[in-house]
């Protein structure tokens, strides 16, 4: 009998020994028996939850996630709503890094109106549209740098350096043009263009203080020189006095007589803003960190007055290109642009990088995703979706979205002491399960952008959080998840559990930052 | 150092910081934007300040109140219920209860640093509006302690039939403000008059004005001049009118049909010794009906009624204000056969497609278009009329309706009849805005030197139009190639000045 007893003890000992010794082996498993007792309980939780700031919300990237890049115009935006301060800055940058935009492009300067705390005397300090005192000690693209960093987005300075107020009233007119109506261009027969020319060297020196600032006092990755959105680009301007004689002098040609679209009088008065680029590389050159300097302009216009893209690739001055055209006709789909489009321009620049611009103001979604999937398949080394605002407004951030980021997304945490349970607080913009480790069962639930508070069970050993995020079943412009709390372990000590791009996704593809929590579109049950 | 060189630095060191400050020197209007009667309706505005930040505004406390309390006043609102918690137990105040009070700390708000009610209560009071602090629960004592002396009230005391929330108010200018700017305040043309005494030894006065829409501005009953433009003001020079004794400043000012609406004034009165500011508040004096004489020094305005208060310089949705004194304006000739040219009537060439015909010129000298282009108008006065000056303003002004292109005149030219026959008055031209000279939105302004003529034909011949509409987003749409013209008038003799 004690014999037979002895037996079943060594092999219910023996048993227990095979079930337990893996999961101690593993120390991530744990037993169904302990599985099926182990349960979550919510807590009361809502939007003022104050989330971790090392708290990131993360998504799975497509392995073939395109770069991305939108232009930001604060004061744009600012038409819509009051997007200012640290708080609207973080409002618009949030937004974007949730659709798996990559790169950011902050207008820094337009119409004579900085976007950032410059010191160059005639410029006028922030944008026209915030008349708070508070809104003057803004810094927007600091703030833009700081927290697009902080995001892992890259940010550019983008700045329309030709001149431009793009249809706003006389208010928000660049003031240096009605401070310098003596270095204005001027057509063929005397009318004074208003616009400040490159011939004038004090007009260059003002320019380059600018860029020098951009530069030197921000740690942007890129910089954008804008040439398509610009109010004159007419070949009519460049007859100045001086800059005719030079051209006779050493060509021998008469300009007045020549037609305004002459090939070597558009280069040698576009040669004058060329000689500012080439400053512009000097001062980039001087500097430790990489800066890359993109050219943004139509993509069928070589030449004008005012750029000749083929000398200034050729002298290496413009070695990325980013195509576009505002508004314009015949670029509203996919078979408007041209098969070759990519081979095109590579064939005739020598180029880095070379970006199509999709104008998210126009068309409809089916359209502009059709045009950008057809530019990617080209060869085009990246998207640049024009127009945030409309691009928000307008819904249709999933377009972005579609090109960088999975529909779902399956992540686990890395190893946590639950010894003692603990906390955490759960947003997510799908549906999602909880389990534990390779556990089928799942412990608790939630519904997109709820914002849940759960009480861990306490089990023994060291597991890892598994999140599943479901597909959602209508449009889907964000996503993320973001998980913020605590383990407990065996002695007793509270162990931090926050979501960064250290968690795994499950598929195996990189895991991205989409946002911080408590930002829209982050921010849940409010 | 010789003393040119001296002098030179010092001048240098003089003028210098005044160049570089350029902006910062300009005077800002004074005064508030006034409109008349009374508010129709009793809608007041329930704001709970953290919906407006987690919606996606500012930390800007002063940019934010701006925005939602200016709306509210260009809207007609005059009562503001602001919350004092967020209904969901966070305090939206710096409360001896510090673990209720609202921290965003991701969106860097944080409601125990920034004083959101102190800020709405200091812009209330400038518009002359009333504000109720809205709490609840065992913080209310508190409450009227610390806000003491504005009202603190329960939000059961809330006693607004019609209440609307601060989402309604976010934005530069949005439909839900001039839903309510139309629903509330007098749609109707008003008079607006403000007397004044000047003394003897007078040597400036002058009068800079503007309003929403358009204005014809009057001192002693005369005719000083008017304007529909209302981001610039208009600086007139009255001082030789300006003689020691009484006078009226008379104001006619037609409201914009889409519920925009309002009147700035600053006048100065320099005198050796102290300048005397006059500028548009509640005091002046408003009337929906027109008397003959209304504008004159000696008419009894004992019925009329107070202005109200609607905004201010720099306070949403008037923040695009250019700033006042610059665009000095000639003073309309005192001569009243010299005034705005009506005209008699309009046609549309047989062969010009005019998709829509939104007013009708003829019962008004306003006019606006929304036709095909090419096209062509013809005005008749008449008789035939000396007309010194042809003005035709064209084209969107609303921002939200560029996405199709301004719909403005891009080319033109323009005939006139004389003597039986039409003449060729302007050979095809571009407009200013697309030959980059500075000019006030898409306005064309021809001065042609007294000419008679009974017609004149204006002759589009191309617009600024993209074809691209909100409802054919794709690809241009059928209609494309429109223009859209919102006035044309004639002037005789405009430049004459009171001085001549």
């Amino acid at each position: 009998m004690f014999s037979e007893i002895k037996k079943i003890s060594q092999f219910v000992t023996l048993l227990v020994f095979c079930l337990i010794l893996p999961v101690k082996i593993s120390e991530g498993g744990i037993s169904d028996k302990t599985n099926e007792a182990i349960s979550c309980e919510t807590l009361d939780v809502d939007y003022a939850y104050r989330w971790n700031p090392d708290t990131y919300v993360i998504w799975e990237k497509k392995p073939d996630a395109p770069r991305q890049d939108v232009p930001i115009t604060y004061s744009d935006w600012n038409l819509y709503r009051i997007t200012e301060g640290k708080a609207g800055v973080r409002f618009v940058i949030n937004n974007m890094a949730a659709t798996g935009i990559s790169h950011i492009w902050i207008r820094a300067f337009g119409g004579g109106w900085a976007e950032y705390k410059s010191q160059v005397d005639e410029v006028t300090k922030w944008t026209p549209y915030g008349s708070g005192e508070d809104a003057k000690k803004e810094d927007v693209l600091q703030e833009s740098v700081e927290f697009g960093h902080e995001l892992g987005l890259q940010v550019y300075a983008w700045f329309p350096f030709l001149e431009e107020w793009h249809g706003w009233k006389e208010n928000s007119r660049s003031r240096y043009t009605d401070m310098h109506q003596d270095l204005s261009d001027q057509h063929l027969n005397g009318f004074k263009t208003g616009q400040p020319s490159f011939y004038f060297k004090e007009y260059i020196d003002y320019k380059l203080e600018i860029f020098k600032e951009l530069i030197n006092n921000y740690n942007i990755d890129g910089i954008v020189l804008d040439f398509e959105r610009i109010a004159h680009r007419s070949n009519q301007c460049g007859y100045l006095p001086g800059l005719i004689d030079e051209f006779q002098s050493k060509t021998n040609l008469n300009a007045r007589e020549l037609s305004a679209n002459d090939p070597n009088w558009m280069a040698f008065r576009a040669k004058y803003i060329g000689d500012f680029i080439k400053q512009v590389n000097e001062i980039i050159d001087q500097r430790n960190r990489p800066v890359e300097l993109v050219m943004w302009n139509v993509w069928d216009v070589p030449l004008s007055a005012h750029w000749d893209v083929k000398t200034w690739t050729d002298a290496g001055l413009i070695k990325n290109l980013a195509v576009f055209k505002h508004g314009e006709l015949g670029w509203g789909s996919a078979a408007s642009v041209p098969d070759d489009l990519y081979a095109s321009l590579n064939h005739k620049y020598k180029l880095n990088k070379l970006y199509y611009g999709c104008y998210a103001f126009k068309t409809n979604e089916k359209g502009l995703t059709d045009r950008a999937a057809a530019a990617l398949t080209q060869g085009f080394d990246g998207l640049i979706w024009v127009e945030s605002t409309p691009i928000y407004w307008g819904k249709r951030l999933n377009l972005p979205r579609e090109f960088a980021l999975t529909d779902t997304f399956e992540v686990k945490s890395g190893l946590t002491d639950m010894t003692g349970g603990g906390e955490i607080a759960v947003i997510c913009s799908n549906a999602w399960d909880l389990s534990l480790d390779d556990s089928e069962k799942t412990l608790i639930s939630g519904s997109p952008n709820e914002i849940v508070k759960i009480r861990l069970p306490a089990v023994d050993g060291t597991h890892s959080l598994v999140f599943k995020c479901h597909k959602l079943s209508g449009k889907n412009m964000f996503s993320g998840i973001a998980v913020d709390g605590y383990t407990i372990t065996a002695q007793k000590d509270k162990f931090p559990l926050r979501t960064n791009p250290s968690w795994q996704s499950l598929n195996g593809n990189k895991v991205a930052i989409t946002g911080k929590p408590g930002i829209a579109p982050f921010l849940g049950n409010k | 150092m010789n003393v040119r060189n001296t002098v030179f630095l010092l001048a240098l060191f003089i003028f210098t910081p005044l160049y570089a400050g350029y902006y910062a020197f300009e005077p800002r209007w004074d005064g508030y934007i006034i409109w008349g009667g009374e508010v129709k309706t009793q809608t007041a505005l329930l704001v709970d300040i953290s919906k407006a930040i987690i919606n996606g505004s500012g930390t800007d406390s002063t940019t934010l109140c701006n925005h939602i309390l200016g709306n509210a006043s260009c809207a007609g609102i005059r009562t503001i219920y602001w919350r004092l918690d967020d209904g969901r137990g966070h305090l939206l105040f710096d409360s001896n209860q510090k673990d209720s009070v609202l921290a965003l700390p991701n969106l860097a708000v944080d409601f125990s640093k920034i004083d959101y009610a102190e800020k709405a209560y200091e812009l209330t009071r400038k518009l002359g509006m009333e504000i109720y602090l809205v709490a609840d629960g065992n913080y209310i004592d508190e409450a009227r302690i610390k806000f003491s002396p504005v009202k603190v009230i329960s939000s059961k005391e809330i006693s607004a039939k019609d209440l609307v929330s601060e989402s309604n108010m976010i934005g530069i200018y949005t439909w839900d403000v001039a839903r309510l700017a139309k629903a509330n305040l007098s749609g109707k043309t008003l008079y607006f008059r403000k007397s004044i005494t000047t003394q003897k030894q007078l040597m400036n006065a002058s009068i800079c004005v503007t309003s929403r829409n358009k204005y014809k501005l009057y001192f002693d009953g005369r005719l000083i001049g008017e304007d529909s433009e209302w981001w610039i003001g208009e600086t007139y020079d009255i001082t030789e009118l300006s003689n020691a004794g009484n006078h009226v400043i008379g104001i006619e000012v037609e409201p914009d049909r889409n519920g925009e609406r309002g009147l700035l004034l600053n006048a100065l009165f320099k005198y050796n010794d102290r300048t005397d500011k006059i500028s548009t508040n509640a005091e002046w004096l408003c009337s929906d009906t027109f008397v003959e004489g209304w504008n004159k020094p000696d008419y009894n305005d004992k019925n009329w009624k107070n202005a109200i208060v609607v905004g201010f310089d720099g306070c949403v949705p008037w923040m695009r204000l250019i700033r006042p004194w610059n665009n000095k304006t000639s003073v309309i000739s005192d001569d009243s056969s010299k005034r705005p040219i009506a005209v008699s009537k309009v046609s549309v060439a047989e062969n010009s497609q005019i998709a829509n015909l939104l007013i009708d010129s003829s019962s008004n000298d306003r006019s606006a278009w929304y036709g095909k282009v090419p096209c062509e108008i013809e005005l008749s006065f008449d008789k035939s009329r000396p007309i010194n000056e042809i003005r035709i303003y064209s084209g969107n002004i609303e921002y939200s309706n560029n996405n199709s292109g301004a719909l403005n005149i891009k080319k033109y030219s323009i005939d006139v009849y004389q003597n039986g026959q039409w003449i060729r008055l302007i050979e095809p031209m571009q407009a200013l805005a697309y030959k980059g000279e500075k000019c006030a939105d898409f306005f064309i302004r021809h001065k042609i030197d007294n000419k008679n003529f009974e017609k004149m034909k204006l002759v589009v011949i191309e617009s600024f139009d993209t074809g691209l509409r909100v409802h054919c987003p794709d690809k241009p749409c059928a209609e494309s190639k429109l223009v859209y013209i919102r006035e044309i008038s004639f002037y005789d003799n405009l430049e004459s000045s009171i001085k001549k």
